[in-house]
Parts: structure tokens; sequence; C-alpha cells
């Protein structure tokens, strides 16, 4: 069946370079922007949910994060768990974290009059090595980050503070600024009142709702010392985490919970899986749409060319040979519309979205193209042309010599 | 006479176009013999079915009923790869309204019933092209219009386009050439200098089979079947066969 592939090419080669230029071009162009405009939209969809993944990595769980058994309270002997992992060559840093919550009050006139109140987690860091760890003084939208010996200060999430911009929280304090004086009532009873150094916003809406101080601060207010709640690692690259797992189950750790990205991002897991399905919904509609685009532009090619393929019958070219010639153009079309999709998207767009990323609640958003999502796409792209050149083909050529040369 | 191998042999063809509401008898009953090297007109008035029973007997068209023997070789149980090596190797086409292929050149209309190697099933190699084109320019040259290879069929006049189209249909040295109407749509030189090219042809052992309206073009035959509502009526030799002056027609 394809012995004659060299003559179906010939003819199409003719057809195509011999045929109207503004057709051609329009027609790749309309292919073009299909499977860009599908490529985009997963993109974003890939982009908003790497965005999620690295900011719950960057500024909340770490690649690696060690936490207490469940029933512990507390990672007891926190400094000879960091002796034991900090010489493996992928760990980057590592940040012990104290945390509990609070009550945070408000006190807007100082009066009494009008209390704002936020129920909050406080943590509990070391400035020294924190900011290697969750880069906190990257985000500081007011004021100055947490420094040592800042006894008495709290550095306040832009979800907490209020009048930060969107929040996924109903409440707030209402409007706290730098040098503010707020209340937290621990759930032991205990009362502190903080001065607020400076106000964050990371976009990990989990990190934003939560406020910081000195982990010595905390230890007084808990009664702790060398206690943490959890000890959050950071790797060279985040694909090391298993080998970073397997290691960490090697020396003696398992007193601890030790859980990795992957494990933690569950919610980003199952919006991942909605997304996907999204998706692929889109996917075979822009499919449908590419192969309705190559069905008309060859249906209505070969009503026109009609007598042509007439005459070429009566002459004995096969008409696998011309049924071939339309499915090459269709081809044609179509696959250059996918490389010209794919460039524009991987150089222009998301060239054009890493300079100016996209500002989305949940972070900052450039497009991704996933591999898998691109393969599908393509596969189903050309399936879809396939289908949609080789519809009119059939049913045109195999038509009487006589009545296509009428 | 009997001895001359029958190229062509049918027998009691008839074709019938249903078209749901009418039919139309357009062959009814047929028979003939036409033998290897003879140049036969078909002559009759509008309408009584020259042209269906040149379709039939190319296959461009099936009969309704009746037998068919080509090369001596019932045709009833031809497939279409069969129809389409008979239609590319053994016989040329030539139309009144020419049908070349528009947006390709002289060179490639010529060329591409070359193209499809029926007996290797592939497609010409290298060596083939060659020899390609020699057999393209010297189709020309028989037609003389090895001068416009490069031009679009857009580009000639009617008895050019016609001439092409006769060198695309011997260009795969076809026992037989087929020709409805040739010259109806070419004022009386062209129309001569396709009858030259088509005797030239007849001289060269093709046999030729001229559908026409005009007595004077069915005398450059050696035979006249008249056709009338679907029937031959009337089958003679041509006594005094006509044939072009050359110096009338080659300035
Ligand atoms: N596809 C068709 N469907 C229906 N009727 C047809 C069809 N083709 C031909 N006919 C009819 O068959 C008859 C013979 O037609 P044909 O074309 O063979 O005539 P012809 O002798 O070639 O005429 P002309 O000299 O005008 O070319 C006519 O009555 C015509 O109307
Ligand atoms: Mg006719």
């Amino acid at each position: 069946m394809w012995s004659n592939i060299k003559l179906a090419v010939f003819l199409a080669i003719k057809t195509i370079l011999r045929g109207d230029k503004g057709s051609l071009i329009l027609t790749v162009l309309i292919m073009l922007v299909v499977f860009l405009n599908l490529l985009f939209v997963d993109a974003v969809f890939k982009g908003i949910s790497t965005t999620m993944d690295e900011g719950k990595i960057n500024y909340q769980y770490g690649e690696v994060t060690i936490e207490p058994r469940p029933g512990d309270k507390y990672i007891k002997n926190t400094n000879d768990v960091i002796d034991a992992i900090q010489d493996f060559y992928y760990v980057r840093s590592i940040a012990t974290h104290l945390r509990t919550s609070a009550t945070l009050k408000n006190d807007k006139y100082n009066d009494g009059r009008d209390v704002a109140q936020f129920g909050a987690g406080v943590v509990g860091i070391d400035p020294e090595i924190e900011n290697d760890s969750i880069d906190l003084k990257s985000h500081i939208i007011e004021g100055k980050c947490l420094e040592k010996g800042d006894y008495g200060k709290a550095l306040l999430g832009a979800d907490i503070a209020g009048g930060y911009g969107s929040s996924p929280f109903p409440e707030d304090l209402e409007g706290v600024r730098t040098g503010d004086k707020i209340t937290a009532i621990y759930g032991n009873d205990v009362v502190r009142d903080y001065e607020i150094v400076g106000i964050y916003k990371t976009k990990n809406f989990d990190t934003d709702s939560k406020m910081f101080v000195l982990q010595d601060d905390l230890n007084s207010v808990l009664g702790t010392t060398n206690e943490s709640s959890e000890i959050i690692v950071r790797l060279t690259d985040k694909h090391l985490s298993q080998k970073a797992l397997d290691d960490f189950a090697k020396i003696n750790l398992s007193n601890y919970e030790i859980s990795d990205w992957n494990e933690k991002l569950s919610f980003g897991a199952t919006i991942n899986k909605s997304f996907d399905m999204i998706g692929s919904i889109l996917r075979i509609i822009g499919s449908f749409v590419a192969g309705l685009v190559i069905f008309i532009i060859i249906f209505v090619d070969i009503v026109n060319r009609r007598k042509q393929i007439g005459i070429l019958k009566a002459i004995g070219i096969p008409e696998s040979a011309i049924m071939q010639s339309y499915i090459i153009r269709g081809m044609f079309y179509t696959v250059l519309g996918i490389i010209l999709g794919f460039l524009l998207m991987n150089f222009g767009v998301i060239g054009f979205f890493r300079g100016h990323p996209i500002d989305f609640p949940m972070g900052d958003m450039v497009p991704v193209i996933k591999r898998e999502a691109l393969r599908m796409s393509v596969i189903l792209f050309v399936v879809a042309g396939l289908i949609g050149s080789l519809i009119p083909a059939i049913k045109e050529v195999r038509k009487k010599i006589l009545t296509l040369m009428r | 006479m009997e001895k001359i191998a029958k190229i062509i042999s049918c027998k009691d063809i008839t074709k019938v176009f249903d078209t749901g509401e009418t039919k139309t008898h357009a062959l009814r009953g047929v028979s003939c013999d036409i033998a290897e090297g003879e140049f036969v007109a078909i002559m009759g008035p509008s309408g009584s079915g020259k042209s269906t029973l040149m379709h039939v007997l190319s296959f461009l068209d099936r009969a309704t009923e009746g037998g068919y023997f080509f090369r001596g070789k019932d045709t009833k149980d031809f497939d279409e790869e069969k129809l389409a090596f008979i239609r590319n190797q053994e016989i040329g086409f030539v139309f009144q309204s020419f049908n070349l292929m528009q947006r390709v050149s002289v060179f490639e209309n010529v060329e591409l019933p070359l193209l499809y190697d029926f007996y290797t099933k592939t497609t010409q190699n290298k060596e083939d092209k060659k020899t390609n084109k020699d057999r393209v320019m010297n189709a020309l040259k028989s037609v003389s219009m090895e001068h416009r290879l490069h031009h679009m069929p857009s580009q000639l006049s009617g008895g050019e386009k016609q001439r092409v189209a006769i060198a695309r249909a011997l260009i795969n040295n076809p026992k037989i050439i087929f020709a409805d109407e040739p010259t109806g749509n070419l004022d009386s030189k062209s129309g001569l200098q396709v009858m030259h090219v088509l005797e030239g042809l007849n001289k060269q052992g093709h046999t030729i089979i001229l559908v026409t309206h005009e007595s004077r073009t069915a005398e450059h035959a050696q035979r006249i079947l008249r056709i009338v509502d679907g029937k031959i009526v009337d089958d003679k030799r041509v006594h005094n066969q006509r044939s072009v002056d050359t110096d009338n027609i080659l300035k």
C-alpha cells in the first residue's frame, strides 16, 4: 500500500508548492494557533501547580521534613538529629522549628473598644540559620526580618496582618503595621506582647498565616530547651529526596517521622489530578477542532480538484497514491502547525512569561510545558489530522472516474 | 484479415444510466471487433452513445451488461488495480478538453504516467529518472512540443495543449490510443496537426480509436463505425483514406 509513497509525496509537494500561498499560510496559522492554545492552557495549569508546589517546598516543608512520631510532642534531641544528617553531600541547610499556636489580638485603638483577633500558628526560629532554609528575608514587604536578639519581637505573615492584598482567610488583624504591638495568648494561658518588626508575604498561605518569633522566646513560653517540632531539611536538588529518605532510614532516625515533599504535597496532587482532567478535555476538544480544520481544508481542496483527481485516475495513477498525497498534505499542515506552535510557545510565550510572571494568589506563575502533556497533545493532534484528511480523501478519491472528470 | 489479433472484442454491450428517476439507455447492444493496428473512427449524432462506448472500451466506465474481451482476456473480473495498470500501460487517452493537470509543467504532465512502476510496484529510482527524461523528451519531440518544457498548461494554446496531451498518452508506448473528439476544440489547422500526429502513431503500429462528428476527420481512419441511438448501424472500410498534407500544416 505504501510502495507508491514517493509518487504521493511528489503529488503532495506539487499541490502544496503550486497551490495558493495565502491559504497555505492561513491553514498552517490556524493549526499553529490551535496547538499553541492547547499547549498554553496546559502549561498554565502546570505552571500553577508547580508554583504551588515550589511555594510549599520553599516556605513550608523543605525537600525533607523530620517530625516527631504521632503521639510524641517534640523531637527530643534536635542537635543529635542535625549531627546525624548534616554531612550528607546533598544536604544544603537545616532549620529547626518550634511550633505552637496562639490567639493573636490587635487592640486597634489601645482602649479595648475594637480588638481584632486571629488564631495563628507561632513558629520559633533561629534567625541565624533560618534564612538559609526558609527564605523569608526576600519576602519582607514591610519592615525587616527577625534578627538575633530580637526578644519580644515578631515577624508577621501578611494574611494575619491584614491589608496586604488578597488572602484566603475571612478575617485578620485588620491592619497591623511595623512597630505595632500585638498580644499573643498561648494555649497554656501564657500571655505575651510582641512588637512587629516586619511583615512578609510568600504567597504560600500556610506560611503567610504564621507568626515567627525567636526560638528562645518560645522556649520560655513552652518550657522547652533542645526540643523542636519539625526539622526542615533543604537539599541541593529536590529529586534527591528519595535518596535522602533511604539514607536517613539507614542511620538510626526511626524515632521520627520523615517525609519528603512528594508526600507532603497531597493537596497539590489532587489539584493536579483536576488540572490533568481539564487538560485532557481541552486536548480532546482542541484536537477535534484541528481535525475539523484539516477536514475542511482537504475537503474543499479535493472538491475543487475533482477533475484533476479524475485525470490522475484516468491515466492509471492508483487511488492509493492519490489518497496518500492528500494525507501527506494534511500531515504537512498538522506537523508544521505543531512544530511552529511548539517553538512559539517554548521560545516566545514562555520566554515572555519568564520576564513577566503572572501574579497569582499562590505565587508568581510561569507556564511550564509538561513532557507528558506535550506528547499527548502531539499524538492526538497527529491522529486528528490523519482522520481529518483521510475521511475526505477516501470519500472523494474512490468516486468513479467519469463522475470526477465531469 | 481474420488472422490479425483482436485487441478489442465486445459482444452485446449495453449501458444504462440510472439516475433513480430516469433510465437512459446509452448503449443498446453493441458488438464489434477491432484488430491490433487498426485506425477506427466512431461517428454518430450527438447523444448517440459514442463517448459512452469509448469510456467502456477504455475502462473509464463499466458496461451494464455484455462481454468485453481486451487482448483476448475477459475483463469481467479485472479489479481496480488491474484496470489502473491497463489504463497506465496499455492505453493512452486524448480528450476533447485536453485534461492536462493544472499547476504542473508540460514536462511533468507528460512524465506523470511514468512515475508509478506497476511492475515493481515502486516509484522509480534515479536511473529510471534519467531514462524518464529521455522518454518525455522523445514524446514531446514527436508532437513538436519540446520547446515548451517548463510552460504551464495555462500558457499554451489549445492545439499545443492537445499535442502535450497526446505526448502524455503515448509516453508508456500504449497498444491503443483513444481519442474523443480530439479536434473538437481546435481550429482547423491545429486540428490537422493533431490528426497528423495520430496518423503517424498509427503508422508506427498503435491502434487508434477516434470519436468524431466530422466525416472529414473520420476519413483519416481506415474504418468507420456509425452509431445511432446506442447501436452500431454501419461498419465500413474507408476506401480512399485521407492523410494530412504535411506541406499545408507545417507552414
Ligand atoms: N452520466 C450520465 N448519466 C445519465 N445519462 C448519461 C450520462 N452520460 C451520458 N448519458 C446519456 O447517454 C447518452 C449517450 O451519451 P454520450 O455522451 O455517449 O453521447 P455522444 O454520442 O458522445 O454525444 P456527443 O456527440 O454530444 O458527445 C445521452 O443520451 C446522454 O444524455
Ligand atoms: Mg461525446
